[in-house]
C-alpha cells in the first residue's frame, strides 16, 4: 500500500485516525510512507498466503526457549 | 586536553579492572569519578555524548561507596557508568532526548538501574540519544547531534549514540543502552565497542521509556565483551514490575568466558552474511571468521528462510507501536517533536491493523527459521551493519550495490533479525573500514543463551586487539 498511496488517501486515513495534517504535514508523511516504507507490502504478501490452523503470533522469547 | 596523566590512566581502565582495583582499595571510587568527570568536561563539548552530567550525584555516590566495608563491595564497586536518557533515575530529569518529557522527574530508579547501583555502580550522567529512541543517528534536535569520537564529522549511530560515543571516548567504563531495532548494536559497531542486546525478557523494562513494547530491550555497552558480561550479570533477571521479564534463571556469565572457542559452531548464512558489504567491512568479516576458525571454532554454512520481509516487518511494528504510545502527545504537542520523529509518528497513525498483525505473525515464521539454524550451530554470524558510520546529518546511505536507501532501512539489514525473533545478539569490534572507521560483527544466539555469545565474543577478543584501539582526541 505504502508505495502507491497518494495525498487524497492520506487525507482520508488521517481523518479516520482523528489526526489533523495540513498540506505540509501530509507531504512529509507521504514522503515517509513512499520512501522508508516502500517495501511494506513484502510482509503482507508473505503472510497473507499463510492460513495455518492454530497459534499464529508468538513474540515472547520465553516461548522460543520453552519450545512453546 | 583530556586530563592529567594519572586521570587518563584511570579512565583507560576497563570496567572489570576498575572495579577490581576499587574493591581491593587500590583505587578509590572518588578518584575514578573525578577522573571521569574531568575527562567528560574536556572531551564532551566536542561529542555531545551527554545530555546531563550529574557531578554532584556522582561525587556523593562515590563518597558513599568509600564507606562500604571491603567485604560488602559489589562487582561494580565504584565504577562510573552512564545511563541512556530514557532510563529512570530517582530525582533526575528523564527526558528520553525529547522536549515532551523535559520536565519528567521519576521518583525511583528503573529496576535495571537500581540493580546496577546495588552492584556498586556510580552513575555519572545521562547520555544523548535519538529523540524517544526513534531513529538511528542521535541527531537530536533538542540537545544537539552526538558525534562519533573516531571522526566527529560522522554519526555515532543510534538511538544509544551518546552511550556508544561516551564508552568509546573513555568518558565512562560502561553505559546502558536500549535496543528496539538496533539501538545498542548499531552504535556499538559504529563506535568500535561491544554491545549486547539480551533476549527479550532477560532484562526488566521497568522504568524505561518505551518505544515499541514487543521489541524493546535494554543492554550493556562496554569496551570489552567481558565487561558486558559483568554488567549483564547485575542487570538481568525476573522483575515483578515488568510482567514481560522472564522467569529464567540468570547463569554465571563470567565463568564460561574462559572456555575458549574450540568446538563451537558458528553459522554463516548462505548468500546473506557476507553479501552486499562495503569492501572494508567484508574484509573485516572474512578476517574475523579466519580468527574464529583458527581458534578451533567450526564454521558452518546455514540457511535461513524467509529473510526477505524482515526489515519491512521490523519497521511495520516499529512504526505502529510508537504511534500508539505517542497518540495523545502527537495531538496535544505536535510541534514539540523533532521533524523526523513527528513524521514517523504521523505515518504510524495511518498504518492498517492487519499490516501490524501480519508483521507479528511473520516473527513466528522467522523465529522458527532461526531455531532450525541454531540447532545446527551455536551462533549465527553476520556483520552488525554493512557499512561504516555515515556523516552527521545523513538521511540516506549508498550501498555497495549503488542503491540509495533511507538510513533507517539501510542499517536494519542484519540488525532487524534479533528483535524480531526475541533472540540475543552481540556486536563485537572487528576492525576498521577503508575510511578508518570501526566495523562490528554480530553474533545471534538462542533465546536466553547470552552466555554462549559472550563466550565467543570474549574468545575473539583474546585473539585480537580491536577493542584496545582508542579514538584520536
Amino acid at each position: 500500500m505504502a508505495a502507491e498511496i497518494d495525498d487524497a488517501q492520506i487525507v482520508q486515513l488521517a481523518r479516520l485516525a482523528g489526526l489533523e495534517l495540513d498540506r505540509e504535514r501530509r507531504a512529509a508523511v507521504l514522503a515517509q510512507l513512499s520512501g522508508l516504507l516502500a517495501e511494506a507490502g513484502a510482509v503482507n504478501e508473505l503472510m497473507a498466503g499463510r492460513r495455518e490452523v492454530g497459534p499464529g503470533i508468538r513474540f515472547d522469547a520465553r516461548e522460543a526457549r520453552d519450545g512453546g | 586536553m583530556a586530563g592529567s596523566a594519572a586521570h587518563r590512566e584511570l579512565t583507560g581502565l576497563g570496567l572489570r579492572e576498575a572495579a577490581g582495583l576499587a574493591r581491593a582499595g587500590e583505587v578509590s571510587p572518588a578518584e575514578l569519578v573525578e577522573a571521569t568527570l574531568e575527562r567528560i568536561a574536556a572531551l564532551d563539548p566536542g561529542l555531545t555524548a551527554f545530555i546531563r552530567v550529574d557531578e554532584e550525584g556522582a561525587r556523593a555516590a562515590a563518597r558513599a561507596a568509600e564507606r562500604v566495608p571491603a567485604a560488602e563491595r559489589g562487582p561494580l564497586h565504584g565504577v562510573p557508568l552512564a545511563v541512556k536518557d530514557n532510563v529512570a533515575l530517582a530525582g533526575q530529569v528523564c527526558s528520553a532526548g525529547s522536549r515532551i518529557l523535559d520536565g519528567f522527574v521519576p521518583e525511583r530508579d528503573a529496576t535495571l538501574a537500581a540493580r546496577l547501583r546495588a552492584a556498586g555502580a556510580v552513575f555519572v550522567g545521562r547520555t544523548n540519544m535519538h529523540e524517544f529512541a526513534y531513529g538511528v543517528t542521535t541527531n537530536n534536535p533538542h540537545y544537539g547531534a552526538a558525534r562519533n569520537p573516531w571522526d566527529p564529522g560522522r554519526t555515532p549511530g543510534g538511538s544509544s549514540g551518546g552511550s556508544g560515543a561516551a564508552v568509546a571516548a573513555r568518558l565512562c567504563q560502561g553505559a546502558i543502552g536500549t535496543d528496539t531495532g538496533c539501538s545498542v548494536r548499531l552504535p556499538a559497531a559504529f563506535n568500535g565497542i561491544a554491545g549486547l542486546r539480551p533476549s527479550i525478557g532477560r532484562v526488566s523494562n521497568d522504568g524505561v521509556v518505551p518505544l515499541a513494547w514487543t521489541l524493546d530491550t535494554a543492554g550493556p555497552m562496554c569496551r570489552t565483551v567481558e565487561d558486558c558480561a559483568l554488567m549483564l550479570a547485575a542487570m538481568a533477571g525476573r522483575d515483578e514490575r515488568d510482567p514481560q521479564s522472564a522467569e529464567v534463571p540468570v547463569p554465571d556469565y563470567l565463568e564460561p568466558l574462559e572456555r575458549g572457542l574450540d568446538g563451537l559452531r558458528i553459522g554463516v548464512v548462505e548468500d546473506f552474511s557476507l553479501s552486499g558489504l562495503q569492501a572494508g567491512v567484508k574484509e573485516a568479516m572474512e578476517a574475523a571468521l579466519d580468527v574464529l576458525a583458527g581458534a578451533g571454532a567450526e564454521l558452518r554454512e546455514v540457511r535461513l528462510g524467509e529473510l526477505g520481509p524482515s526489515v519491512s516487518a521490523l519497521l511495520t511494528i516499529d512504526i505502529a507501536e510508537p504511534a500508539a504510545y505517542h497518540a495523545a502527545w502527537l495531538r496535544e504537542r505536535p510541534g514539540d517533536y523533532g521533524e523526523d520523529v513527528r513524521t514517523l509518528l504521523e505515518a504510524g497513525e495511518l498504518y492498517l491493523a492487519s499490516h501490524y498483525i501480519q508483521a507479528q505473525r511473520y516473527r513466528t515464521v522467522l523465529r522458527a527459521s532461526f531455531e532450525r539454524a541454531l540447532s545446527e550451530c551455536d551462533a549465527v554470524f553476520t556483520p552488525t551493519v554493512p557499512f561504516t558510520a555515515p556523516p552527521v546529518g545523513a538521511t540516506e546511505v549508498r550501498l555497495e550495490s549503488g542503491e540509495e536507501l533511507d538510513i533507517i532501512t539501510a542499517v536494519m539489514r542484519y540488525n532487524a533479525l534479533p528483535p524480531l525473533t526475541g533472540m540475543p545478539a552481540l556486536s563485537v569490534p572487528c576492525g576498521f573500514g577503508e575510511d578508518g572507521l570501526p566495523v562490528g560483527l554480530q553474533l545471534i544466539g538462542r533465546a536466553f543463551d547470552e552466555a554462549t555469545l559472550l563466550r565467543i565474543g570474549h574468545g575473539y577478543q583474546q585473539l585480537t586487539d580491536w577493542h584496545r584501539k582508542e579514538p584520536p582526541r
